[in-house]
């Protein structure tokens, strides 16, 4: 056993933010909380550095994950926390953002009496979606799900106005809906297999009419807390509504937490359990949301109601995973782990793309509604003299959401068209490319008006509740925004992650 | 938070589903219970491994209830993600506003109307359901019983006190708050602080097992009956006993 083990930094990710989280609620003064959200946010992107420079580089002989029994249990009596490329990579994003969005909501709440209940939350909000990416224990799930969806309802909550309170409370009902199915899948698969750890499900797992009842009820619940079409009906309040940094994180890891989870099963732990045909269906679902979240960002009045409809979209892209995994007859065993592993990378490759397009969005939304006060797309009208860096950061990161090169969208959108092609299914690529240009005339939309049209109306010049925000705050935005341009220069970096530890 | 959504604003929302949307949602849920139920009937039980491994290290684990054991010793990563989850639900209640954060926790006043019988009994009752508290909280090693069951008790004497109008709690003073985080703030404090004689995180050494469970349990408890106590206040509209406008401002948001 050598003396520095990456493993046993493992629990410091979901610690980190828990202490965070108790020293936000102890003291309540401005500054002390916001100096307990940066000094939480440093450290954790330092244990995730150190965490990721002694991963071991892809290569054989380190096709294991990387495991922690925590209490000194071993896997069927204790639980286990696991990290190999996926997770990995999913940590590293979640870090990442969540470093940016600290630094963004320390402005965003400096003169809001929310900021008391908001920093708690917020921490405790990252800690469960830390603990979901690091969990090799399905029971242990359900607990990051719960602490995910009452923290996120919570947050939602502190906008505080009627229509927030009214998608919280829907979002709160959808939320315990979906974890109570995934309960049941959990009390099923303990019942058929008596274990309840990842891996050795896995092992276990075999095709019989109680494993589908799990993959199905698994499948319901987790399609409905992410959000994919017809499931969606919640997530445009709930993501529309909430405070920007809160909607940021919504729709760019929360939902994606959901999915990954999704993944996990489908791929790994009850694989056995799929067929081609529930494959396709998950697919179609997710073409349908493609274009149906498209033409209802299109349709939409307000601006950040627009930026949640285009998740629902997004998330659909996701699900074009499923059908991308289906087995042909003729291929060999090895030949389909490189078709799982090139989809899979596609994916992960859209998580982060979106997650960072999405974020810097959001941000920008949000910068908006605060100067203006309103977030009404017709009223935008030439208000790229008055905010551009927030509308600048809103056409890069729009221009990655369509997918127009070199954003990382474009990387994103062209991994996934080559591994549909690979597999023969060109039809996705038409509604992939649809999908596209959908995006793109809800995004230029608002770009033409706020860029291009002179402002005509003699009331639309400096609105009188005009706010100047803190530079700070479109600068987080356009960070970001620049971060998935750099990301597409930089693809191999993410693919490279993928591939260890063997996401298979 | 939610007071201000009375329910006659949410019903006129619903307008009600057509009886007949109504009859396919029936009907499917019946057809998947049906093939839950049939597929558990013909699915044949094998015997559970889990239930001996727990006997056979309970020796280990410092308790000598089964449950205790799973909830504090082999799972007890789960119970202390439970822990942050009763945090979260009590930030999600939490009166908001800053400005009653220097005011006590507890504060004795008059209350408008007596109810006499009621203080004389809970002059007998409040002493015995804090011991009756304490002993379950014991027991948990043995027998059924812990921190779960003895903080459900100790917010009973809690809301009890309120009903009696004496009392008032104010969720925002800082006792409250260290109250409200002391559960986790103990268990991660154990968790990490057997690092330095394990070197697994939460992995109690043999011999303080017993002792470190019930240091967290006794942390628990406080944190189980605070938040408990604080969603009684959170959901009462009118203010009960004196409580000048706390209630009131809630209500006009």
């Amino acid at each position: 056993m050598p003396v520095f083990d990456v493993a046993s930094l493992l629990p410091l990710l979901i610690a980190i933010p828990l202490i965070g989280a108790i020293f936000s609620v102890l003291l309540s003064t401005k500054h002390a909380q916001v100096l307990v959200g940066l000094l939480s946010a440093s450290s954790l992107v330092c244990v995730m550095a150190i965490i990721l420079a002694n991963l071991p580089s892809g290569g054989t002989e380190f096709a294991t994950p990387i495991r922690y029994a925590l209490a000194g249990w071993k896997a069927p009596l204790g639980i286990a926390l696991s990290l190999d490329g996926f997770s990995a990579l999913l940590l590293s994003l979640t870090v990442f953002l969540v470093t940016v969005l600290t630094i963004y909501s320390a402005y965003y709440f400096a003169a809001s009496p929310a900021r008391v209940r908001f920093w708690p939350l917020w921490w405790l909000l990252v800690a469960g979606i830390n603990a979901l990416f690091l969990s090799a224990d399905i029971f242990n799930v359900y607990v990051t799900l719960e602490i995910i969806g009452l923290a996120a309802v919570a947050l939602v909550a502190l906008s505080g106005n009627k229509a927030g309170l009214t998608a919280a409370l829907r979002y709160l009902l959808v939320g315990l809906l979906g974890s109570l199915c995934y309960l049941l899948a959990v009390a099923l698969l303990y019942h058929v297999y008596g274990t309840l750890d990842f891996a050795q499900l896995a092992a276990t797992a075999e095709s019989n009419p109680l494993s589908w009842a799990a993959l199905a009820l698994i499948t319901v619940g987790l399609v409905l807390k992410t959000a994919l079409v017809p499931l969606h009906f919640w997530l445009p309040h709930a993501h529309g509504s909430a405070p920007a940094p809160v909607s940021a994180i919504l729709s760019a890891l929360v939902v994606k937490a959901s999915f990954y989870l999704l993944v996990r099963f489908w791929m790994e732990i009850l694989a056995p359990a799929v067929t081609n045909e529930a494959l396709m269906l998950l697919g179609i679902l997710g073409g349908i949301a493609i274009l149906w979240g498209c033409v209802q960002a299109l349709r939409t009045k307000r601006l950040k109601l627009m930026v949640a409809y285009s998740t629902v979209a997004q998330i659909g892209y996701l699900f074009l995973l499923f059908p991308l995994l289906m087995s042909t007859e003729g291929a060999s065993g090895s030949q389909l782990a490189a078709q799982h592993q090139s989809a899979l990378a596609a994916v992960s490759y859209f998580i982060v793309a979106h997650a960072c397009a999405k974020a810097a969005m959001f941000i920008a939304a949000g910068n908006i509604i605060h100067s203006l006060g309103h977030d009404d797309i017709a009223r935008l009208q030439g208000m790229a003299k008055y905010m551009p860096l927030s509308l600048f950061t809103f056409a890069i990161a729009g221009g990655s959401l369509i997918g127009l090169p070199p954003s990382a969208g474009f990387i994103a959108k062209w991994l996934l068209l080559n591994v549909a092609i690979d597999t023969n299914q060109w039809w996705w690529v038409v509604i992939i490319l649809m999908g596209g240009l959908l995006a793109a005339l809800a995004i230029f939309r608002v770009l033409d008006l706020a860029f291009i049209k002179p402002e005509q109306a003699s009331d639309y010049i400096a609105p009188d509740n005009w706010q100047k925000v803190p530079v700070a705050m479109p600068a987080s935005g356009l960070a970001l925004a620049l971060c998935t341009m750099a990301l597409g220069f930089n693809a191999d970096l993410i693919i490279d992650l993928i591939a260890i530890g063997g996401g298979e | 938070m939610f007071n201000n959504m009375t329910l006659s604003d949410s019903a006129q929302q619903e307008g009600g589903l057509p009886s007949s949307v109504l009859f396919i949602v029936g009907l499917v849920v019946a057809t998947v219970c049906l093939f839950l139920a049939m597929s558990l009937v013909e699915f044949q039980p094998t015997d559970q491994p889990l239930v001996t491994l727990v006997a056979s290290n309970l020796e280990q684990s410092g308790v000598e209830n089964p449950v205790t054991a799973v909830l504090l010793n082999f799972r007890s990563y789960d119970t202390l993600l439970e822990v942050a989850v009763l945090l979260i639900v009590a930030l999600a209640v939490m009166p908001s506003g800053l400005q009653d954060a220097q005011q006590p926790f507890i504060t004795v006043s008059k209350p408008r109307e007596r109810s006499l019988v009621l203080e004389a009994f809970l002059r007998w009752l409040l002493p015995a359901i804090v011991v009756t508290s304490g002993y379950l909280l014991w027991t948990g090693a043995s027998l059924p019983g812990g921190a779960f069951q003895a903080g459900a008790l100790l917010a009973g004497a809690g809301i009890l006190l309120l009903l009696a109008g004496h009392h008032s709690f104010n969720f925002n003073a800082p006792t409250a708050r260290l109250l409200l985080v002391i559960g986790l703030a103990m268990f991660l404090l154990v968790g990490a602080g057997v690092i330095l004689s394990s070197g697994i995180a939460l992995a109690y050494p043999v011999a303080m097992s017993g002792i470190l469970i019930l240091v967290i349990e006794v942390a628990a408890t406080l944190t189980i009956a605070a938040v408990l106590v604080l969603l009684f206040c959170a959901l009462q509209i009118e203010p009960l006993g004196p409580q000048p406008n706390l209630g009131d401002k809630e209500k006009h948001l």
